[in-house]
């Protein structure tokens, strides 16, 4: 069964990771687009949309969290969604522009139920 | 004619005899009728007839008739010149004649009338002269008794009058000296005239009257050879003398010499009985009144020594008086010294009272204080004019303040506080200084309590020697007096009369005396008093320090949160704080004068080397020492000071001070591991992403591999990767979790109690598959803190995990909850295997773990979370009978800090 497909920007620093997102996601049916930094994510965005955005927060130059804010500045219609090595910041999210985080894992069913609940909305 | 007996009375009546015989010639020539009568007294003395009154023309050169110059019978009448003349005669005596013209006659009867009436008239006369010397003494006695007269005064008076009544030309008193008769008084007589003035006795009349005592009445008619001696230059006619004898004693002789003619009519001329009676009689007089002298002189002796000893006992009155008075102002001055304050006014009062009016009177007063150190006397205050022009408003000025005050001791206590004597001759005395050793003055005052009077005599004899003194005093007399007390003597005062001159009587000496020795002891009580006074508000304010002190280093060393103990060569407790008590259990009173061995053998490392303070006399400090006591260890720190005596360079003993410093240790050991913890979790953290990324990636991949692959062989090595890559993910899990230190959570109210029942509920069932039984203790009471619940819960499943890890097989595990005032608490025990001490202590280490699997952060975690977050503590016991972790937390988290 195809799913409608739906657009996501995985702004990961981490070729690695972010092939396995990428790999991941569009196994799941999603057209995903990759960037490195959140410069890139920002400048993609400035000219195209996306249903969803996850965002690695340790980059260099530009911290998920700041990117997150910027995107929220754009005004537009798209989901975040933070991945993250720490486990620490859960109980600060609300103040986050994000939608939702979690903590990155070898297993990849967490973020992808995370994805699919936040695109189902 | 009338008859008789009116003329008789008519001539009797006549006021003098020469009235008489007018009268008597009248009568005559009435009864004759002769125009001449010629009236003649026989002078029986003389053998004459005097014609003494006449009337009409009388014979010439007939004023005597010598009866032997008449020829004829006297017995009738004869012829006489011419005339007829009538002898007068009464009882046959011839009285007179009476002359009258030949050719007129006089009857018998007649001339016996005239007889008789002139007759009369004689006696009259006679008595009238008597009666005039008579009075005449009364004149004397009268003037001898009013005056009272030295003894010249009175022989002369007596003299000039026994010559003025008897009618003498001259008289004299001659007064007997040294079997003498020395001519003392004279009337009458000039000294021309005076040939000898000492005659002996019988010598002459004057030594027949002084040799006989006897009176002698000589006339010229009957010359006597003693008369006309040679003592004095003029004819003696007649004398009548009278020795003057008093008590038997011969004094001397009045004499008079040569009879005058008087107003009064004498048939004898001369010095006669009467007259010798008259002067008898008024030497009566004289020697009643040189009698009545020499009892007045006596009485006047009498009385002037009655005066003298008037006088004597008035002196005496006055001079007790004087000495009473004076005793009564030393007493004032006492009795005023004793209400004064200072020294200062002391001598004020000392020499107010010694120049004042009402005091001592004297002109000025300088006072010299004694200095003990350089030996001599200093001026000190000088009261006075300062000179003599000053003299009269100065002395007027304090009567004016003296009179004010009725008590003298009232007046010299105010005068004192009031008067300001730092002028005048204060000011020339000031500086002025006199050595007391071996000066003339000052030595004999000072070195041996003398009163030393100077007098212008030893001004005189001895001035060079005190020639300083003198020269500031410029007076020739003064008196010094010491102020003798009972300990020393404190100084001396110098007094002078410099205005008034007054000099300064013995008496006044021994009221000095009097002063000198009282003033001091009231000046040394005093000065005693005022030493004592101070010496005692010293003591007492060193008590009082003292006392402070002993109090405040108590309070200090009862306060100090240091454990101090005092100790002694033997060993003898002498201080014992209340921080010692705490610390080592024993009581003060128990412990005060206890032995050091009282606190047992575990000290006896400690007091060994307490005790090398005696040899290094130094300083010995012990740092974090690892002291067991009574089964508790704590860390200390001890210093142990000698205890040297007070200003002596021996050790009596030594001072311990302990500080407990267990916790601080404890918490240094905590901190120096937070650092590291602080350190490690910020590597974790990093290294934790670091790995976390690769290890997501391996993972990630590993899983797509495997669900690419259908090799078995392949699949199956995937798995391990898969297994492994899972057991890193979750020690970084774990590792990240003990990291997240900057975060808290959400703080809600939460109960314990459902808390607690929620863990233990999800674990009743799967422990009770293995054998081991969890039970829950729940406390009665509904604890509801604040708390980050899912931390919270974090810990409580933790540390059940952890009890039913440690137990191998069979087991129990039980979770309590309960309270105190403050905290709540949850303790979780375990019936395992006890954990062996030195483990104990570092169970809540970060990566320390008996665990064959575990990160060895579950602990850190836990205590992370209950002290960090919750202001808590987390702790473990473990022994024989289990193992207990308890966890506590504050019932009100704010009061502790609570959440940021």
């Amino acid at each position: 069964m195809k799913k409608e497909s739906k657009k996501i920007l995985v702004v990961e620093d981490e070729e690695p990771v972010r092939m396995l997102i990428q790999e991941e996601l569009e196994d799941e049916g999603y057209e995903v687009k990759t960037v490195k930094n959140g410069k890139e994510a920002l400048e993609y965005l400035s000219s195209n949309d996306a249903d969803l955005v996850t965002l690695d927060i340790e980059m260099p130059d530009m911290n998920g969290l700041e990117v997150a804010g910027k995107i929220r500045e754009m005004k537009k219609p798209v989901k975040i969604l933070i991945l993250t090595a720490y486990s620490h910041y859960r109980s600060d999210m609300s103040s986050w522009a994000a939608d939702d985080y979690i903590v990155k894992s070898s297993d990849m069913s967490g973020m992808k139920k995370k994805v699919r609940e936040l695109l189902e909305v | 004619m009338e008859p008789f007996s009116d003329r008789f009375l008519e001539i009797l009546n006549q006021k003098n005899f020469d009235d008489r015989l007018k009268a008597l010639v009248d009568l005559v020539k009435k009864m004759s009728e002769s125009d001449s009568v010629c009236v003649y007294v026989y002078e029986e003395e003389h053998k004459q007839l005097r014609l003494m009154m006449s009337t009409g023309p009388a014979p010439a050169d007939s004023s005597k008739i010598k009866i032997d110059e008449i020829k004829s019978d006297l017995s009738k009448p004869f012829e006489y010149k011419d005339r007829l003349a009538i002898p007068i005669k009464s009882n046959e005596q011839l009285v007179g004649l009476v002359t009258i013209e030949m050719n007129k006659k006089l009857e018998e009867a007649q001339s016996a009338q005239i007889a008789e009436l002139l007759k009369i008239s004689l006696e009259l006369e006679k008595k009238a002269a008597t009666i005039a010397k008579l009075s005449a003494i009364e004149e004397l006695d009268d003037e001898l008794s009013t005056i009272p007269m030295n003894i010249d005064e009175l022989y002369k008076k007596v003299l000039d009058f026994a010559v003025k009544v008897l009618n003498a030309e001259r008289g004299t008193i001659w007064l007997l000296g040294n079997k003498e008769l020395i001519l003392s008084y004279v009337s009458g007589v000039s000294e021309d005239e005076i040939i000898k003035r000492r005659i002996e006795m019988g010598y002459g009349m004057v030594g027949w009257i002084a040799l006989n005592k006897a009176p002698l009445l000589s006339t010229a008619s009957k010359v006597d050879p003693r008369a006309t001696l040679d003592i004095f230059s003029f004819p003696v006619k007649s004398t009548v003398g009278v020795p003057i004898i008093r008590d038997n004693t011969l004094i001397g002789v009045m004499m008079l010499m040569n009879r005058k003619n008087t107003d009064f009519y004498r048939t004898y001329r001369h010095f006669d009985e009467f007259d010798l009676s008259l002067l008898n009689s008024i030497i009566n007089r004289l020697r009643m009144n040189l009698n009545q002298m020499e009892l007045y002189v006596k009485i006047e002796k009498e009385n002037e020594s009655l005066k003298e000893f008037q006088k004597q006992s008035e002196d005496y009155i006055n001079y007790q008086k004087e000495q009473v008075r004076l005793l009564n102002v030393l007493q004032k001055i006492l009795q005023s010294l004793r209400h004064a304050q200072d020294i200062k006014n002391i001598y004020k009062m000392v020499l107010i009272g010694l120049t004042s009016n009402a005091g001592f009177k004297f002109n000025r007063a300088l006072l010299l204080e004694k200095d003990e150190s350089s030996r001599v006397l200093i001026a000190k205050e000088w009261l006075g004019p300062s000179s003599e022009k000053d003299v009269p408003s100065a002395w007027a000025n304090a009567k004016f303040n003296e009179e004010k005050y009725a008590d003298f001791a009232q007046y010299l206590y105010e005068e004192a506080m009031q008067i300001d004597i730092s002028g005048g001759l204060t000011i020339r005395a000031k500086g002025k200084y006199f050595s007391y050793t071996g000066d003339y003055i000052f030595d004999r005052v000072i070195n041996r309590s003398k009163i030393v009077h100077v007098t212008p005599a030893l001004v005189a004899q001895r001035g060079e020697e005190f020639a300083e003194l003198l020269s500031l005093l410029d007076v020739k007399e003064f008196v010094c007096i010491p102020l003798i007390g009972r300990r020393e003597i404190y100084g001396a005062i110098v007094l002078d009369n410099k205005y008034t001159n007054v000099p300064i009587s013995d008496d006044m000496i021994d009221i000095l005396g009097i002063f000198s020795e009282s003033v001091g002891l009231t000046i040394e009580s005093l000065k005693s008093y005022a030493e004592l006074v101070e010496k005692t508000v010293n003591l007492e304010k060193q008590r009082s320090s003292a006392e402070y002190f002993k109090d405040f280093l108590q309070n200090v060393l009862e306060n100090l949160d240091v454990a101090i103990m005092v100790v002694d060569r033997e060993n003898k407790i002498l201080e014992w704080n209340r921080k010692s008590s705490e610390l080592f259990g024993f009581e003060h009173s128990k412990m005060i004068g206890s032995s050091i061995n009282i606190l047992g053998p575990e000290f006896a490392d400690l007091m060994n080397v307490a005790e090398r303070v005696y040899d290094t006399k130094e300083v010995i400090n012990l740092t974090d020492y690892d002291f067991k006591f009574r089964g508790k260890e704590l860390f200390i720190n001890a210093i142990f000071s000698p205890l040297r005596e007070q200003d002596v360079d021996i050790i009596i003993g030594y001072i311990a001070m302990f500080e407990d410093v267990t916790r601080r240790h404890t918490l240094e050991i905590e901190l120096r591991n937070r650092d590291r913890l602080a350190i490690l979790g910020e590597m974790s953290a990093k290294i934790a992403h670091e790995i976390r990324n690769p290890l997501s990636a391996i993972g990630g991949f590993t899983q797509r591999a495997k669900k690419a692959t259908t090799d078995e062989k392949v699949s199956k090595y995937l798995d391990i990767i898969l297994g492994e890559t899972k057991r890193l993910e979750e020690m970084v899990n774990e590792t990240l979790e003990f990291s997240r230190h900057e975060q808290h959570g959400d703080f809600t109210m939460t109960s314990i109690n459902e808390l607690v029942q929620d863990v233990v509920t999800l674990y009743t069932e799967k422990f009770d598959l293995q054998g081991v039984k969890i039970e829950f203790e729940k406390s009665n009471e509904d604890l509801r803190v604040m708390i980050e619940q899912n931390h919270f819960k974090e810990v409580i499943i933790n540390l059940v995990q952890n009890a039913f890890e440690a137990i191998v097989g069979q087991g129990a595990i039980k979770v309590k909850t309960y309270s105190d005032d403050v905290n709540v608490y949850v303790d979780v025990w375990n019936s395992g295997d006890p954990i062996p001490p030195d483990k104990l202590e570092k169970i809540f280490q970060p990566f320390y773990t008996t665990k064959t699997y575990g990160t060895g952060l579950g602990l850190a975690i836990c205590r992370k979370i209950v002290e960090d977050e919750h202001y808590g503590k987390i702790s473990v016991t473990s022994g024989q009978e289990g193992t207990t972790f308890t966890v506590q937390i504050p019932k009100d988290i704010q009061s502790k800090g609570g959440k940021s």
